[in-house]
């Protein structure tokens, strides 16, 4: 029994011992500093903008609208480490496994839009990829070889992301993979198999098709064997388990 | 050849006990979507999941589950 006026008695990490309702309480005002943050930093680069051009288009003297506009940086960086700093440190606390196990359906909900980036950054990266490594092949092979590797590297990057699922986030996010989402990986990684075989064997027959086409043929079949599996997983876990 | 499914009785002791899908959820540590399949029996738990479900609930597994037979 705590005698008065002892300690509060402190978890692993050596914190005093909260419910984890107040954690939640904490990490969910810490993501609110965090968007604040995000959002006040936009608001003051289109102001910090706005005045530097007034300066440029002469609504104001150039002088005073480069200090402005600064100033108004400047301001925004004191308030943001001055008041928030601290409030935007999630709690110690936040990645135990018991808090993330009540976490799972935002963590999970955070890496559904992740995947959908990650599909649009690899769209992005193939596409200007394909074109390059195309003209390069022909004039210079060893500059396409440094490139081909390097979008192979990135490629194989993006497949880890599919392949391990929401536990990409951090190992120390594993709990989110939860039986559901094992199994709808599993269906979504299986489907992706198949596509990737009918896929090689549609590269090949493109190749001897029209040799010319086996460098962009072959990027886009790397894409669509990480996008097609990563895109059905996002579709099976949006549609799973929408009643209530 | 009898095609068999898996019913569950999950929601009527989920409700028993008070407790809403998320609440549940929570308490066995997985997704608020792995309960509600379960529930419409569109996933079929695993042997731990389906006794941590009966643990929480304060009932049995048979309680909980049963085998449907459809002969087709």
């Amino acid at each position: 029994m705590l005698s008065e006026g002892s300690p509060a008695p402190k978890n692993r990490s050596g914190f005093p011992e909260r419910s984890d309702a107040e954690i939640l309480e904490q990490l969910k005002r810490s993501q609110h500093a965090v968007w604040f943050v995000i959002l006040s930093l936009m608001g003051c680069l289109v102001a910090s903008g706005a005045v530097v051009f007034a300066g440029y288009v002469g609504a104001v003297p150039p002088v005073v609208g480069e200090y402005f506009g600064a100033a108004t940086l400047i301001v925004w960086f004191l308030a943001v480490f001055l008041r928030l700093s601290r409030r935007i440190n999630p709690p110690p606390e936040a990645n135990e496994e018991r808090i993330l196990r009540k976490r799972i359906d935002a963590l999970q909900s955070r890496w559904r839009l992740m995947a959908v980036f990650f599909v649009l950054f690899a769209f992005t990266t193939t596409f200007s990829v394909s074109r390059a490594l195309e003209q390069l092949s022909a004039r210079y092979p060893a500059l396409a070889l440094l490139g081909g590797s390097i979008f192979v590297f990135v490629i194989l990057l993006y497949a880890l992301v599919a392949f391990y699922g929401p536990r990409y986030l951090d190992s120390n996010h594993r709990v989110i993979n939860d039986e559901l989402s094992h199994a709808l990986l599993a269906r979504a990684l299986k489907a992706g198999y198949l596509l990737l075989m009918f896929m090689v064997g549609g590269v090949l027959l493109a190749i001897l098709y029209r040799p010319a086409l086996a460098v962009p043929v072959l990027c886009w079949a790397l894409f669509a064997g990480f996008a097609m599996p990563t895109l059905y997983y996002v579709i099976l876990q949006w549609r799973t388990g929408s009643g209530g | 050849m009898a095609e068999r499914r898996l019913g569950n009785r999950l929601k009527e002791a989920r409700t028993r006990c008070g407790l809403t899908q998320t609440e549940l959820a929570e308490r066995i540590g997985v997704s608020r979507k792995t309960i509600n399949t379960v529930e419409n029996s569109v996933f079929v738990p695993s042997t731990t999941l389906a006794l941590m479900l009966a643990r929480t609930l304060d009932t049995t597994v048979e309680e909980l589950f049963y085998v449907i037979d459809n002969n087709g």
